[in-house]
């Protein structure tokens, strides 16, 4: 016998149509069980014909609807290929904030030959996961049939703040390290190893015993693609030139679009995750600097850790690294920059690149540091760090120093306090706002120092080593309360 | 004697019991057996854009509590005032964990407040819509510009600016954004098993 239900929805109406339980069925029920599904059809609103196919083609849909409904509501997505290994016919992507494309790929059971794309409204969506939610509920439709939510596991997930928010401020890193790469492209190119002191703004200006040239610096005079063009063709070599995968990095521009950047560094943890044999742990964090082009190519990496260059073989990176034909100019598209770490723990982690250094100031163009000023031999004022790096004191960088810290300690502070006296410390943290020291303030912090988290966040100051790079002190008093306040140690200014 | 009659009232204790319209809700495998960072964050951000939805929002709050025998878990304003400051971007936030039966709790009167505003939720969405096709502004939607203000209001109020994550919001534009995810989520919670995938959710990313 056969019969037909229907879940019908504002802008979504779903016809199931099946063949009853001849055991099951007895005379006196009202409503035989459903239980082999022949034909699914689903009427979508302003959609002239339906979405039609058989079992697979349904139970595709329904998984597909209903893990997107689930990454709608955390704002974390989940690999489909890490779900099933079954074919999936159905794909869900957020467009924008209001609408969602639903893809069907042609299939044996599907009634259409040519993909079908439809663009639904979040309200749409949410007549659609409903009407897929009434039909599962139906304990006599296909009772077999159940939603099997869980959590998404967390070596498949990308940490963030829900929403997708954190892309925000991560725009805001990349579109710095735009700036940033105009620096550091104006050196002679081979002799770069590690750029630590290069940047503009990230440099101490009174340390920096800089010759102050007459070019007032920064203003990018000597155009990207001149210089790139004359570097040599990386595809000659099986290990390609670092310094050319680093000028990539450098002098492309850098994408900006937070959901762009999101869908690249998805795509990019895939890639990378699925290479990256586990069995491989390296001895310690690696970390790069990867670009990666607008269709998720790999296009160029810079070690970033000690240890990166060494061991770059051991990572998938060289193997996925996208290669242009010999001759080619490397392109000039625009590229997403990620911080990837193989941890020595085995797991992979891919986040947006922040730089550390904050966007110039205006300060930068009074005392140009090496980087900013074209003078051909910087290896002098880049040797001269017997001197102590200057503390940090400029207001923009401890202003971006502070809710750094502020976050870290607050996020680690776990239980209630066991003091009963506020504790004081001077809490010292380097420009990428790690903590480096911290030294007790008051008799207190000292006694409980341990029961803070800076214990594990950080050291205990040696008063007698001079720190190797310029650093901010910041007043941390952690209160009985619960409270916690982060100040600059010297004042703002 | 007097020692055994003692522990004969000890026993005799009822035992606190698990609300029925907890039931529905599994314990996921995290560590502790207590809430993220972002379920916290999320529970909360949720019910202030049912408040900015309703102005009596955090009274029904209460009264919904009591309504759906969770009393024994939200006793009154201050406990509740307490779990959602379990928010991480809260202003006074506090440093107790959020136990699971907690955030049930919390979960079940979200949808079930959600389920309430459904017109309203459908109404704002579909506005907002509307006025994105025809390229205006969400000041020419009375009713949503109402409601992205409120929210807008609570927020600032609410929680602590000094945070990076809080940063992130400090513009109109981008509160408003999040008013608006905030919304289309609600209208998911209202969905015959929206309590069961906003629970599950909560722990997408957070699970071995």
């Amino acid at each position: 016998m056969t019969i037909q239900r229907q879940y019908s929805l504002p802008n979504c109406t779903l016809v199931l149509e099946g063949l009853a339980d001849p055991i099951a069925t007895s005379q006196a029920e009202m409503r035989p069980v459903m239980a082999l599904l022949i034909n699914a059809e689903c009427y979508l609103a302003g959609q002239e014909k339906p979405l039609a196919g058989g079992r697979e083609f349904f139970e595709s849909l329904v998984t597909a609807v209903s893990l997107y409904a689930q990454e709608f509501l955390s704002g974390i997505h989940l690999p489909r290929h890490t779900y099933s290994d079954k074919p999936s016919f159905v794909k869900l992507e957020r467009l924008d904030r209001i609408y969602h494309r639903l893809t069907i790929e042609p299939s044996a059971d599907h009634t259409t030959t040519a993909a079908q794309k439809v663009d639904l409204s979040t309200v749409q969506l949410f007549d659609l996961v409903e009407a897929i939610d009434q039909f599962v509920a139906d304990t006599q439709t296909l009772p077999f049939w159940s939603l099997n939510l869980a959590p998404v596991p967390k070596r498949y997930a990308f940490a963030r703040e829900p929403l997708a928010k954190q892309a925000v401020p991560a725009a805001i890193g990349v579109s710095g390290l735009a700036l940033a790469a105009i620096a550091f492209f104006m050196l002679p190119m081979p002799k770069v190893n590690k750029p630590a002191c290069l940047a503009a703004g990230e440099c101490p200006t009174s340390a920096a015993s800089p010759k102050p040239t007459g070019s007032p610096s920064l203003s990018p005079s000597v155009s990207p693609s001149s210089q790139a063009s004359a570097s040599p063709s990386p595809s000659q070599l099986a290990e390609p030139d670092l310094a050319q995968l680093e000028n990539t990095l450098n002098t492309t521009p850098a994408i900006t679009d937070p959901q762009e950047l999101d869908r690249l560094r998805q795509r990019l943890y895939d890639q990378v995750n699925d290479k990256w044999k586990p069995q491989t742990n390296p001895t310690q964090d690696l970390v790069y600097r990867v670009g990666v082009g607008k269709d998720g190519a790999i296009v160029g990496y810079k070690p970033e850790s000690p240890g990166a260059l060494e061991n770059v073989k051991q990572t998938p990176l060289l193997n996925l690294l996208y290669i242009p034909a010999v001759g080619s100019t490397p392109s000039q598209e625009p590229i997403g920059q990620f911080k990837v770490t193989f941890t020595s723990q085995g797991s992979l982690e891919v986040s947006p690149w922040e730089t550390s250094s904050p966007s110039p100031n205006p300060s930068a163009s009074e005392s140009p540091s090496p980087a900013a000023s074209a003078t051909p031999s910087p290896t002098a004022s880049l040797s001269g760090s017997s001197t102590a790096p200057a503390e940090i004191t400029e207001k923009s960088q401890l202003e971006a120093l502070q809710p750094k810290l502020y976050d870290q300690i607050d996020q680690n502070w776990k239980g209630s306090p066991p003091f009963n006296k506020e504790l004081i410390f001077r809490v010292r943290v380097k420009s990428d706002g790690t903590i480096a020291d911290y030294e007790p303030g008051n008799a207190a912090a000292s006694e409980f120092s341990q029961s803070t988290p800076l214990s594990q966040l950080g050291k205990p100051a040696d008063p007698n080593a001079t720190p190797q790079e310029s650093l901010a002190s910041f007043k941390v008093v952690f209160k009985p309360s619960g409270v916690l306040q982060v100040n600059p140690w010297f004042g703002r200014r | 004697m007097s020692v055994s009659v003692s522990v004969m009232q000890l026993n005799s204790l009822p035992a606190p019991t698990i609300p029925l319209i907890l039931d529905g809700l599994p314990d996921p495998p995290v560590s502790e057996g207590v809430c993220p960072r972002r379920a916290r964050l999320q529970i909360d951000l949720l019910l202030l854009a049912i408040e900015a939805l309703d102005l009596g929002g955090s009274e029904a709050i209460l009264s919904t509590a009591n309504d759906l025998d969770l009393r024994g878990i939200i006793q009154n304003r201050v406990v509740l005032w307490r779990l959602r400051s379990t928010n991480p971007f809260r202003r006074y936030s506090q440093r107790r964990p959020l136990t699971l039966l907690e955030a049930k709790a919390l979960v079940v009167i979200t949808c079930y407040l959600a389920r309430r505003l459904t017109v309203l939720v459908r109404q704002l969405l579909l506005a907002y819509q509307q006025l994105t096709e025809k390229q205006l502004s969400t000041e020419h939607h009375f009713r949503l510009s109402e409601y992205l203000e409120r929210f807008r209001a609570h927020f600032r109020s609410r929680m602590n600016a000094r945070r990076a994550g809080v940063m992130a919001y400090s513009s109109d534009e981008k509160l408003n954004e999040l008013a608006l995810d905030l919304l289309a989520q609600l209208l998911f919670c209202t969905g015959t098993s929206g309590m069961q995938r906003l629970w599950i959710s909560l722990f997408d990313g957070e699970v071995g």
